[in-house]
C-alpha cells in the first residue's frame, strides 16, 4: 500500500513531507511513460505546475526510488560528451504506482469532499 | 573525494558546491570510497558540469539551503535501521581494535593499566567521532579546500586542548593494573553482545561484517 508520510500524526506539521510522497508518485508515473533522465524529468515536472522544483529538489528522490529498487538508471554518454544517467522503472516499481493511483484517486475524493462541505 | 575535484573541469562556485556536497557526506559518516559516496559524487559532478557549461545557477541545482540538500540526500542512503546498524557495526569495529590493543600490551608488558583502557577510548572517541561531531556542524561554513583544512586543524587543536586535562587527570586517579585478558574477555563479550542486536536488525549479517 502507497502511504504518504505526515510527520506529528493528525497535524499537517510539514508540508514538506507530503510533497515528497506525492512527487515520488509523480515521478513514477513519468518514468514509467517512457525512460527519462533527471533534467527531462524536472522539466516535464515543471511544465505540470511544479514550477518552484529545482534539480535538488529530483535528485534525492530519485536516489530514494532506486533505493527502493522501484526503478533502476542506466548511464549513457550523449553525442556532446556529457554523461546522462537515464531511469527506468522495475516491476515492484509498477506495482508501487497502481497503488499510489489507487490512493490518490481515493485521497482526492475524500478531501475534495471535505472541502465542498 | 576521488579524483574527481582535481580532474573534473568545475571551476569556482560549481567546485566549491561539489567539495562541500562531498565534505557534508563524509562528515556524516559516509566514506569517500563508499558505492553511494562514488555514485553520488559521479551525479554531481555531471549535473554540476552541465550546469557550469549552461551558465545555470548552482542554487538552481541544489536550491537555496546546501545543507537541505545534503541532508536530503543522506537521508535517502540512512534509513533509521541503516543507521543504528551502522553505528553498531562502528562500535564493534572500535571494541576489536580495543581488544588488540589490549591482548598486544598484556603480551608485552604482562598487565595493562586502566589508564591506558581510558586514554586510549577518549583519544579514539575523539578521532572518530567528536571531531566529525563539530566537522560537520561547521564544514559548510568553511568555503573552498584551504578553509577546510583550516576547519578541521581548529577542530582538532580545540579538540586536544579540551581533552588534555582530562586525560592527564585521567592518568593521575586511574593508577590501576588490570589483568589484559580479563579486560579481553570483557570486550567479547560486548562485541557478541553488540553482534546480537545487529543479527536482529540484520539477519545477513557476520561477524565480520564490521570491517567491510
Amino acid at each position: 500500500m502507497y502511504c504518504i508520510v505526515i510527520i506529528g500524526g493528525d497535524k499537517l506539521e510539514n508540508n514538506t513531507q507530503v510533497l515528497k510522497g506525492i512527487l515520488e508518485g509523480c515521478i513514477l508515473s513519468i518514468i514509467a511513460k517512457e525512460e527519462t533522465y533527471g533534467y527531462e524529468l524536472l522539466i516535464k515536472l515543471k511544465n505540470n505546475g511544479f514550477n518552484d522544483m529545482v534539480e535538488g529538489t529530483v535528485y534525492p528522490l530519485l536516489l530514494r526510488l532506486e533505493k527502493k529498487e522501484l526503478i533502476i538508471s542506466e548511464k549513457r554518454k550523449e553525442q556532446n560528451g556529457m554523461t546522462r544517467k537515464y531511469f527506468y522503472v522495475t516491476e515492484t516499481g509498477k506495482k508501487e504506482l497502481n497503488d499510489f493511483k489507487i490512493y490518490w484517486d481515493k485521497l482526492y475524493v475524500n478531501v475534495n469532499s471535505i472541502l465542498k462541505e | 573525494m576521488r579524483d574527481s575535484i582535481h580532474n573534473n573541469k568545475l571551476t569556482g562556485d560549481y567546485l566549491i558546491a561539489h567539495l562541500d556536497i562531498l565534505s557534508y557526506l563524509q562528515s556524516c559518516n559516509i566514506s569517500a570510497t563508499n558505492k553511494f559516496s562514488i555514485e553520488v559524487d559521479d551525479d554531481m559532478t555531471d549535473m554540476l558540469l552541465s550546469a557550469q557549461e549552461n551558465e545555470t545557477p548552482i542554487s538552481d541545482i541544489v536550491g537555496n539551503d546546501i545543507k537541505i540538500f545534503c541532508e536530503d540526500i543522506v537521508q535517502s542512503y540512512y534509513s533509521k535501521r541503516d543507521k543504528a546498524l551502522d553505528i553498531l557495526k562502528k562500535v564493534n569495529f572500535d571494541l576489536y581494535f580495543l581488544l588488540l590493543i589490549v591482548l598486544l600490551v598484556q603480551v608485552f608488558e604482562g598487565s595493562i593499566n586502566l589508564s591506558i583502557v581510558i586514554t586510549f577510548s577518549l583519544t579514539w572517541l575523539l578521532y572518530k567521532y567528536i571531531l566529525n561531531f563539530f566537522y560537520k556542524k561547521l564544514n559548510l561554513r568553511f568555503k573552498g579546500l584551504k578553509n577546510k583544512t583550516k576547519c578541521i586543524l581548529l577542530i582538532f587543536f580545540a579538540s586536544v586542548i579540551c581533552l588534555f586535562p582530562i586525560e592527564l587527570t585521567i592518568i593521575r586517579y586511574c593508577d590501576l593494573l588490570l589483568n589484559g585478558y580479563n579486560v579481553a574477555i570483557v570486550c567479547l563479550l560486548l562485541i557478541l553482545v553488540v553482534h546480537i542486536v545487529c543479527k536482529k536488525l540484520d539477519k545477513n549479517i557476520r561477524w565480520y561484517s564490521c570491517f567491510m
